[in-house]
């Protein structure tokens, strides 16, 4: 293989990705999960990018062909790139919102990215992904950092041929767009003015996953939303300039639902701080070659008289409960 | 090197935080420990026990025993200097890192 075919599996975690959107150059906005599609989570949340959806990968889906909205094979306005290695998808299915997005800015590396790729047909915007080393180095660097580990499936699954999907969605010229690397161009599910294209877009994913057996729950929902700390200070700025306001006219008593407001978003900006570090702290260990410090630690066990043998003993009573479980 | 023995035995049944933390008592293994964690992170035992208990550290405990398993890694095990029979699974690992211990004391 190629070195421009060495890409990772990474795991669709948000630090993950908003660590991939930060390590490309892109400011300004973060990766959030999403547990359920309903209106207030989305409400909340706004303005939304583009959604990433994860899902265990059938094959082409050939039953559903029919009910899918049209493909696009020409249309300059979306960048579509296909899928040409097979663990990209989830760098794919971020690419596929940053670079439609008319409000994201992408800086230096993005921009001439796209500037560079435009009028290039997919397949070929697909091989510049794969060539470009700077998203090819992010990419890998929040790959576990276990040198052996770079094949599609999830190594914690008990059924190894389980295979995972990166596809997105997202608004573009007031069209709902599914964009996966994996089809032959993107498919427009239609008119979706404004933010209305996130009440469409619910349907259609849960159409997606109730074709699944009723056991399957590996699905993940992930949505690029705006820096959530700059969200919450804009609007703490904003009520406070109310707030002023309305003391000036009736008095510093007056306004207790707006200081209320204010307090919120406030404790609301300490606990995204506290996430973020808590993703950063997470994202080093993910990166972090483990085999040393595993070795040493049985070392540790072995040295220390018949430990080593007892753990093992038990470990595969454990092993065996399991494996009958 | 005899044949690799199957078994569905992985390293996260053994090194659970429970059989690592009576380990942590002793300076001397947690010195030997330190050099082998993430750089930004503190060297104390009570770090080693954090670590212990992420989901990242089980992650590289799965991953390596589907390694192990795999029987590729012969020549990654070879830097611990261990035995050739090392990289026979996960049993193999173990039983490599046990000879190399009582050798170790002799």
């Amino acid at each position: 293989m190629s070195d421009t075919g060495n890409w990772c599996l990474i795991e669709s975690d948000p630090g993950v990705f908003t660590g991939l959107i930060k390590g490309i150059g892109v400011q300004g906005v973060q990766v959030e999960e999403i547990y359920s599609i309903d209106k207030e989570t989305l409400e909340d949340l706004k303005p939304v990018h583009g959604l990433i959806f994860l899902f265990k990968w059938q094959g082409r889906d050939p039953a559903s062909a029919t009910n899918q909205a049209p493909i696009e094979y020409e249309n300059p306005d979306v960048f579509f790139a296909q899928q040409v290695i097979t663990n990209a998808c989830a760098t794919q299915a971020i690419l596929s919102i940053l670079l439609n997005s008319r409000t994201i800015e992408l800086g230096e590396e993005l921009s001439n990215f796209k500037a560079f790729v435009s009028d290039f047909p997919a397949e070929i915007k697909g091989h510049a992904i794969s060539n470009s080393d700077v998203i090819r180095a992010v990419h890998n660097s929040f790959s576990r950092s276990d040198p052996f580990i770079n094949e599609m499936n999830d190594p914690s699954s008990k059924e190894k041929e389980d295979l995972f999907h990166f596809i997105a969605y997202t608004p573009i010229n007031g069209c709902l767009y599914e964009l996966d690397g994996l089809q032959e161009g993107p498919r427009n599910h239609g008119p979706a003015p404004g933010d209305s294209w996130l009440e469409k877009v619910g349907p259609i994913i849960q159409e997606r996953m109730a074709r699944y057996e009723g056991g399957e729950i590996r699905f993940n929902l992930m949505a690029v939303v705006d820096d959530r700390i700059k969200v919450y200070q804009e609007k703490v700025a904003a009520y406070e300039e109310q707030l002023k306001a309305l003391q000036e006219k009736e008095g510093p008593e007056a306004g207790a639902w707006l200081k209320g407001e204010i307090e919120n978003l406030r404790g609301d900006i300490v606990k995204e701080e506290g996430k973020r570090e808590k993703q950063a702290r997470e994202n080093k260990l993910r990166r972090h070659n483990f085999i040393p410090l595993i070795y040493e630690i049985l070392k540790g066990l072995a040295q220390e008289d018949g430990r080593l043998e007892g753990l093992v003993e038990e470990g595969r009573t454990r092993a065996k409960a399991e494996a009958e479980s | 090197p005899q044949a690799a023995q199957r078994s569905n035995l992985r390293l996260d049944h053994i090194l659970t935080p429970g059989a690592v933390a009576p380990l942590l008592n002793n300076p001397e293994i947690c010195a030997a420990l330190f050099p082998h964690l993430p750089e930004s992170s503190e060297r104390t035992p009570e770090e080693i026990q954090a670590i212990v208990r992420t989901p990242q550290f089980s992650q590289a405990l799965v991953s390596l025993s589907t390694a192990l398993e795999s029987g590729q890694l012969g020549p990654l095990l070879r830097q611990f200097g261990l035995g050739p029979n090392a990289g026979n699974g996960v049993e193999g690992f173990l039983s490599a890192i046990q000879e190399q211990a009582k050798k170790d004391k002799k």
